[in-house]
């Protein structure tokens, strides 16, 4: 689940993990996360560095903190995780798309429709 | 994050234990020697003769546990060596330790060892008697030093003594040449250079020193001697170490 | 409260400089990743925090006091590396008793656990293990020890992968247990850097860098592109690291920071994230071209 071949820092995985956690519903809102020590544990990592990914959620308003208890999951979490993901992953994909489109010389059109083609393929496979 | 504060006492208390139990080979080769000393004083270490006409003569031979003494004594300087060798501080630099506390476990376990080395090679002269007695059908004319207990004591402690002194030479020596590895060869030389030059000089020098040490009649200035001497030898063995780097 | 502080440490060697002005200060209950090429001082460095050498200048303190020949530090402090020698005539329980009295904060349950754990013979000898299963053994020692500073000098020397992994989980469970002060020095560092909260990267006797793990991991990024266009693009950038692949391509490796990566990749350059043990290799690294420049 956590991969250390340096493609991103250990703290960005574990805040996406626990906001995979929180999207699938493992966590509710008002919910207490993993501890830094629980997360440090069950991936055996420094605890600085979950402490590292917890803050970055917090910061985002996804986790709020509860002095001496720990960390809890906010009434908009879902919410922003959604939202972030939208824009920030989406939107980077996309940007990666474009890239690749403009290399290989794939027309505006073509790529419509091949977008259009791979969101059938999925429904199809949703059925 | 918990400190531990600890005493010098406690410490030295701990490796000393340590020591004997971890130098037990130094026991083992200790045994061997005195068995290999008793059985070149089975010959006897001095011999009377007389023969006069009509008699067929008899042979007055002495038999005493010198020669394990001396050969006890020259274990006690090598042992000593040995602790102040590498392959000794690695072992002992494990555990909780600074040059202090190792020294002065050191020399309680040298002082331990002179203890138990000295009793063993006491009794063994009276070991060598019995065996003289029960096996060779000697006719004893003198027990020797047995009859009295306060001989008896005062010649244990003495030669204890002796043990540690020679303990306390080798220690030093060992110290000086973790210094630096040219002492292997500085050390003999003015060893055996000095006694010569010495010997030059004054022949009656060496033997002084023999005597200062060895044919003093008096107990208790003998037993200050000696232990000044070690003491003098242990002290600037603690001073020279004390600037030593350790696990190199 | 800092455990460790070294200022201006320097440690001569016969004629050569071992450490040459070394500047840092380690904080109460972090684990340090000590790291470095071979004969960079790693080994000299912690000696000397141990208590075992004496620095040539300098000032270094360890729980604020000076180490070598110090009761006390010795006391709070384990130096665990391959080169551990116990005596011939101690059993490898009998060692684990020893220890459990020289250190107060010894705990035997762990130490019988993990003897077990790894199939120790009770009345085996340290002398006749083989490499990794001393380093094991060395590793138990420095693990149930529990010193407020422990020093690991390349613990995993001949150990198998899988002892290893165990190894790492062991000490940084214990870790979480009872918190502590510990530097492991190491050549892989992609093997510990999870456990890492900072690392300390020396050069040559003198440090390189000194930061937080996760701060490593975004000092620097990969550029690959045409030659001329990166060679154009790095000149006025603090670069770490050049090397040329196949015709026309170049791999440049920057410091990340304040760097207009949109503007690279507008270029079209790829960027990619660089291993922290890469980076480590590329600053220490005498030449920029690395071992391809001595066949050229």
């Amino acid at each position: 689940m956590i991969h250390s071949d340096g493609t991103k820092p250990i703290y960005v995985q574990i805040a996406e993990w626990l906001e995979t956690e929180i999207l699938n519903g493992h966590f509710k809102v008002d919910e207490k996360v993993y501890s830094q020590y629980k997360l440090a544990e069950m991936f055996t990592i420094n605890p600085a560095t979950a402490a590292k990914g917890l803050n970055i959620l917090a910061d985002e308003k996804i986790l709020y903190t509860r002095r001496g208890l720990g960390k809890f999951v906010t009434n908009e979490a879902k919410e922003i995780i959604t939202d972030k993901r939208k824009n920030q992953k989406l939107k980077g994909l996309l940007d990666e798309v474009a890239l690749e489109a403009e290399q290989l010389h794939v027309r505006e059109e073509e790529l419509f429709s091949m977008l259009k083609e791979s969101m059938e393929k999925r429904k199809g496979d949703a059925k | 994050m918990s400190l531990n504060n600890v005493r010098l006492q406690k410490v030295v208390k701990k490796q000393s234990v340590y020591k004997v139990k971890a130098n037990l080979s130094m026991y083992s080769s200790l045994i061997v020697i005195q068995l290999l000393a008793l059985l070149f004083s089975l010959g006897g270490t001095g011999t009377m003769g007389t023969s006069s006409v009509g008699y067929n003569g008899i042979t007055i031979r002495l038999f005493s546990a010198d020669i394990v003494i001396v050969f006890t004594m020259i274990w006690g300087f090598i042992t000593a060596i040995m602790l102040t060798t590498k392959a000794y501080k690695e072992d002992e630099f494990i555990f909780v330790t600074n040059r202090l506390t190792s020294n002065l476990s050191n020399i309680i376990f040298l002082f331990v060892a002179s203890i138990f080395s000295g009793i063993t090679a006491v009794l063994s002269g009276y070991l060598l008697k019995v065996i003289m007695f029960s096996f060779f059908n000697y006719e004893f004319l003198h027990a020797g030093t047995s009859s009295e207990f306060g001989i008896f004591i005062s010649g244990l402690l003495t030669t204890i003594l002796y043990v540690f002194m020679f303990s306390s030479f080798g220690y030093l020596i060992g110290t000086v040449v973790q210094l630096s590895k040219m002492f292997i060869i500085i050390v003999p030389v003015v060893i055996i250079g000095g006694v010569y030059l010495l010997s030059r000089i004054n022949q009656d020098v060496i033997l002084d020193i023999g005597s200062f040490y060895f044919l003093e009649s008096n107990f208790f200035i003998a037993l200050t001697k000696i232990i000044l001497t070690a003491g003098i030898c242990f002290l600037a063995a603690i001073f020279i170490s004390n600037r030593l780097e350790v696990r190199k | 409260m800092n455990v460790i502080t070294c200022e201006g440490l320097k440690k001569n060697q016969r004629k050569v400089r071992a450490l040459s002005d070394l500047s840092f200060t380690i904080k109460e209950n972090t684990i340090t990743g000590l790291i470095g090429r071979n004969g960079a001082g790693k080994t000299t460095l912690l000696k000397i925090l141990a208590g075992f050498w004496r620095e040539s200048s300098g000032e270094v303190k360890v729980f604020n006091q000076h180490p070598f020949n110090n009761l006390y530090v010795s006391a709070n402090t384990i130096y665990v590396d391959d080169q551990m020698s116990f005596p011939a005539s101690l059993t490898l329980t009998e060692i684990l008793q020893e220890a459990e009295v020289f250190y107060e904060n010894w705990n035997g349950k762990l130490a019988k656990r993990l003897f077990d754990y790894f199939s120790f013979h009770p009345e085996q000898q340290h002398e006749n293990l083989s490499k990794g299963k001393k380093s094991t053994f060395n590793m138990i020692v420095g693990l149930a020890s529990r010193c407020a500073l422990t020093i690991y000098d390349e613990p995993t020397t001949g150990m198998d992968a899988a002892v290893r992994k165990d190894f790492y989980r062991a000490l940084l469970r214990d870790y979480l247990e009872y918190p502590r002060t510990i530097i492991i020095s190491s050549h892989h560092l992609d093997e510990v850097e999870d456990l890492l909260e900072d690392v300390l990267l020396l050069q040559d006797g003198s440090k390189c860098l000194h930061l937080p793990i996760d701060e490593l991991k975004d000092y620097a990024v990969g550029l690959t592109g045409r030659t001329e266009m990166v060679r154009q693009w790095i000149a006025n950038k603090e670069v770490f690291h050049t090397n040329n692949i196949g015709a026309g391509t170049t791999y440049a490796v920057v410091k990340k920071e304040g760097i207009p990566l949109d503007n690279a990749r507008q270029l079209g350059m790829e960027t990619t994230s660089v291993t922290s043990s890469d980076i480590c290799v590329y600053l220490t690294d005498q030449t920029k071209g690395g071992i391809d420049d001595v066949f050229k």
